[in-house]
């Protein structure tokens, strides 16, 4: 069978081989596997605080403002934090759901973070694949530090059987590529594209799965499941954790076909908060570097219409322990997780549209101001006064207390603060505009900001910190940050 | 802020004013003109003798909306608009002007047509940023007031809620009384109670309605006065505060008082003399836009300790007939609020009150002062402006 990767120029690879560096490798039928040779530094899922459950079903649902990148931010960012101060030296962001066309998501993701602008960025867009993608994008990156960023919005016709086996939900891994290490290390790649099969959809549609689609995908991708594997050199009854990463149906579907090949091993993770899209291999690849054994080895094979094999091998640090969570306990440790009734989650989805108030416009955006003020805009940087230590939100060019002008940047987005004053503005014409806060932010200095809507009124006293989501103004999404509750991990 | 010593020397000798409300019977150029040739008319004046014009308007451009409505014969026309004490501003310009000689007779005249916009808030040209700026409504602005001024008060959910229904209750009812208000009707304690939540302690009847209108003022030399009206009603104090902008994000503001209103009324009294604003002013106009900001005003102004205006409000201390009457045209709960003719409108009732010709709304004006006070903006980043007026000239000043 034909097997075929086109990687990018950036980074040599095959280096533990002693093989090509440099130019655009086509790895060919005779030597199909691809060392990729990169460490999985940490992980971190984020998903959504609201739930829509229907019988045993149950799906996370993301806000009105939110959308990929924003889940993706929030991702990065908590998989930053959890790695401590290091700084990525690129950004790849994948996704199937872009909320726009024509810009660099992952540029919107590191101004986000505040990362210089010369970080380099990729975007991996539109196929179900993805996630595999920006992976083996990021293996090439000359880059000590590659932040991967998977996001998306599983949308299919509303409270549909395949709608609620989708998910909402951001996943973001900090890899080093060229390198191993204690906690994971992607080593080898292959993958196998399968017949094309008339199953895709555009931005406009919505996706539409049924039983004759899953046994057309279970019989295609089964044997290019097992050509990965042979190229792999995984060989039936070793025993070596294999992970479908799929659709729950289809997943299960292959894991029962390579079982009967022989591949004891082979299994497909729960999805307990829906299937999540591009970043459902992310989330699994997560999970089963943490069930398996210090030293060992897995596979997972992302399924779609290409079967991707990731060889990874799992290692522990110096105190034996491992660095990265479980996704399925990050996914869970939110602020008490809430579940929306039907015509709510019908709202949320755009299923019923309600009238608003008549209001006048709001101030449309200009590309000319955002590129003036664009590290306040999506990174929160103020500035402080050196003088009179007042911060100057947003940023200004003279302190407007005591008039000095030695004033040094101040970056806000991680700064916690607590809630002074509260509202609800009835007449907010987006829903997720409707909770005025007025915050008291840790260190001095108080905003005035929207807080978002699953969290309901603020009352004074409750602690906030900052989160990125979108407002749709003149049609286009504009971002801007808004309060949120402190979430307690439980 | 430092306070202007003496009396301006400017009197008010003519006015004129529209029925305010859903006006779909008139257009703009309709309202300018019938507010114009009342003032021209109860000052015996024709448009010969009108020397320049202030023009407030929020949703105007230029002088132009006012030459194309009325003949102004070439005059200087000041567009004025700052938020919604426009009204205010244009007549304090227009009071400068005729102080500093310039001009020997000015207009401030202020219309607005705000119901054509079929919107429930204020039309206007917002200018493009950078999509950072949260822009709550009016009303939730003034609702953050209010919970602000309950903690500090000390009152509870039901007393916060039974004090803002007695200032719509006792606005509507004297509103109910003057054939120029928009809303005519006496509102029930149910029907304010009961009326839908816009933003949060604050319900339909706290707020101020989007309504048309337009209001007209003649000013001239105090001196000359009388050559245009047997009661002329005179200025004796004028003041103007505009905050910094940015007391809502300021961590000292309390969102319970209004401190650039506390200023101007400072600067105001001193100028005329006032040190006793409950027993020296007899009607206050005040910038009612939602009924909250009525009480904390009662407190600015001094008709009330810090705090303590919510019991005078649950006792009926400031209707008519008491000593201090607020608002006794029923001001913008029972008008509206079309922002550049309120500040006017308002002086408009001053006028009426000073001259005695209030009728059932007369309040016992003698030997005191009026008072205007316009609110433009919001808690922590407004400014205001308040004139002061007495039928005397030259009245008798109270030493502090």
């Amino acid at each position: 069978m034909p097997c075929f990767a086109t990687v990018g120029p950036l980074r040599a690879h095959g280096a533990r081989r002693g093989g090509r560096r440099g130019e655009n490798i086509i790895v060919s039928g005779d030597d199909p596997a691809l060392d990729v040779l990169m460490e999985l530094l940490g992980s971190a899922v984020y998903a959504p605080r609201e739930r829509y459950r229907r019988g045993k079903s149950i799906r996370t649902v993301a806000a009105g403002d939110e959308d990929a990148v924003t889940l993706g931010v929030e991702a990065a960012r908590r998989v930053l934090a959890s790695t401590g101060s290091q700084q990525p030296g690129a950004i790849v962001f994948a996704t199937s759901s872009p909320p726009v066309l024509g810009l660099s998501l992952a540029r919107l993701v590191s101004a986000a973070l505040d990362l210089p602008p010369e970080t380099a960025v990729m975007d991996v867009s539109g196929a179900a694949r993805s996630g595999s993608a920006a992976l083996l994008a990021a293996s090439h990156m000359d880059v000590p530090l590659v932040l991967v960023v998977f996001a998306d919005l599983g949308r299919a016709a509303p409270n549909t059987s395949v709608d609620l086996s989708l998910a909402d939900v951001a996943a973001a891994m900090l890899v080093a590529p060229g390198s191993d290490g204690p906690m994971a290390t992607f080593d080898r790649h292959a993958l196998v594209g399968t017949g094309l099969a008339d199953s895709w959809w555009t931005s406009d549609d919505e996706e539409r799965i049924n039983f004759a689609d899953l046994r057309l995908a279970e019989a295609t991708l089964a044997p290019a499941c097992q050509a990965v594997l042979a190229t792999l050199e995984i060989e039936p009854g070793t025993g070596v954790p294999i992970i479908i990463s799929a659709r729950p149906a289809l997943g299960d579907r292959i894991a029962r076909n390579l079982r009967a090949m022989g591949f004891s091993g082979a299994s497909c993770e729960a999805q307990p908060v829906g299937y999540g899209g591009v970043a459902q291999v992310a989330i699994d690849m997560v999970n089963a570097t943490d069930a398996t054994d210090a030293g060992g080895s897995l596979v997972v094979l992302q399924c779609s219409d290409v079967c991707d094999g990731w060889l990874i091998s799992t290692g522990v640090d110096a105190t034996g322990t491992r660095r990265a969570p479980k996704s399925d306990e990050v996914v869970h440790a939110v602020v008490e997780p809430k579940l929306l009734d039907l015509e709510t989650y019908l709202r949320r989805r755009g299923a019923i549209v309600a009238d608003g108030p008549l209001r006048p416009p709001t101030a449309p955006v200009s590309d000319a101001a955002v590129a003036r003020q664009a590290r306040w805009k999506y990174a929160m940087v103020g500035v402080r006064c050196s003088a009179c230590e007042t911060r100057l939100l947003p940023p200004g060019p003279i302190c407007t207390s005591c008039g000095g002008v030695d004033l040094v940047d101040d970056r806000v987005a991680e700064v916690e603060g607590t809630v002074a004053h509260s509202t609800i503005d009835g007449l907010a014409v987006r829903p997720g505009d409707r909770q005025v806060v007025i915050i008291d932010l840790d260190g001095g200095g108080r905003l005035r900001a929207t807080a978002v809507e699953a969290d309901g009124l603020l009352e004074p006293g409750r602690r906030v910190r900052f989160v990125l989501r979108r407002s749709d103004d003149g049609g286009l999404p504009n971002y801007l940050w808004k309060a949120s509750v402190v979430e307690v991990t439980q | 802020m430092k306070a202007r010593k003496g009396p301006p020397g400017v009197a008010l000798v003519g006015m004129g004013c529209t029925r305010f409300g859903e006006r779909w019977d008139a257009s703009l150029d309709d309202l300018i003109s019938q507010a114009w040739s009342e003032a021209l008319e109860s000052a015996s004046m024709t448009q010969e003798d009108v020397d320049g014009y202030w023009f407030g308007s929020l949703t105007s451009s230029s002088g132009l909306t006012l030459s194309r409505a009325v003949p102004t014969l070439g005059r200087p026309i000041t567009r004025v608009e700052n938020y919604c004490a426009t009204g205010s501003d244009a007549l304090r310009n227009a009071a400068y002007a005729v102080q500093s000689g310039e001009v020997d007779v000015a207009m401030a005249i202020g219309a607005e047509k705000l119901k054509d916009t079929r919107q429930t808030g204020l039309a206007g040209t917002p200018v493009p940023g950078d999509g950072t700026v949260v822009v709550p409504s009016a009303p939730s602005k003034f609702a953050l007031l209010a919970d602000g001024y309950a903690q500090a008060a000390g009152l509870s959910e039901e007393d916060l809620r039974s004090v803002l229904t007695a200032v719509a209750r006792k606005n509507h009812a004297n509103g109910a009384l003057n054939e120029r208000a928009h809303f005519r009707s006496p509102v029930s304690v149910s029907a304010v109670e009961q009326s839908p939540v816009v933003a949060g302690a604050l319900r339909v009847l706290d707020c101020s309605g989007v309504s048309d209108g337009a209001a007209a003022a003649l000013l001239v030399p105090a001196e000359r006065a009388h050559e245009y009206t047997d009661r002329p009603v005179f200025l004796q104090g004028l003041a103007m505060t505009t905050g910094s902008g940015r007391g809502a994000v300021a961590p000292d503001y309390d969102y319970a008082s209004l401190p650039e209103v506390e200023a101007s009324a400072a600067a105001a009294y001193e100028r005329a003399g006032i040190v006793d604003p409950r027993s020296q002013i007899a009607v206050a106009e005040v910038h009612d836009c939602f009924t909250i900001t009525e009480v904390v005003l009662a407190e600015a102004l001094g008709f009330a300790p810090r705090w303590e205006a919510w019991k005078e409000y649950l006792e009926g201390n400031f209707e008519i007939g008491q000593q201090v009457a607020i608002n006794p045209d029923g001001g913008l709960k029972a008008f509206g609020h079309p922002i550049g003719a309120s500040g006017l409108r308002m002086l408009f009732e001053c006028w009426k009150q000073l001259r005695g010709e209030a009728g059932e709304r007369q309040a016992d004006t003698a030997g005191r002062y009026g008072l205007v006070q316009n609110l433009g903006g919001g808690p922590g980043e407004c400014l205001s402006i308040i004139s002061v007026w007495s039928a005397e000239q030259n009245p008798a000043r109270q030493e502090p």
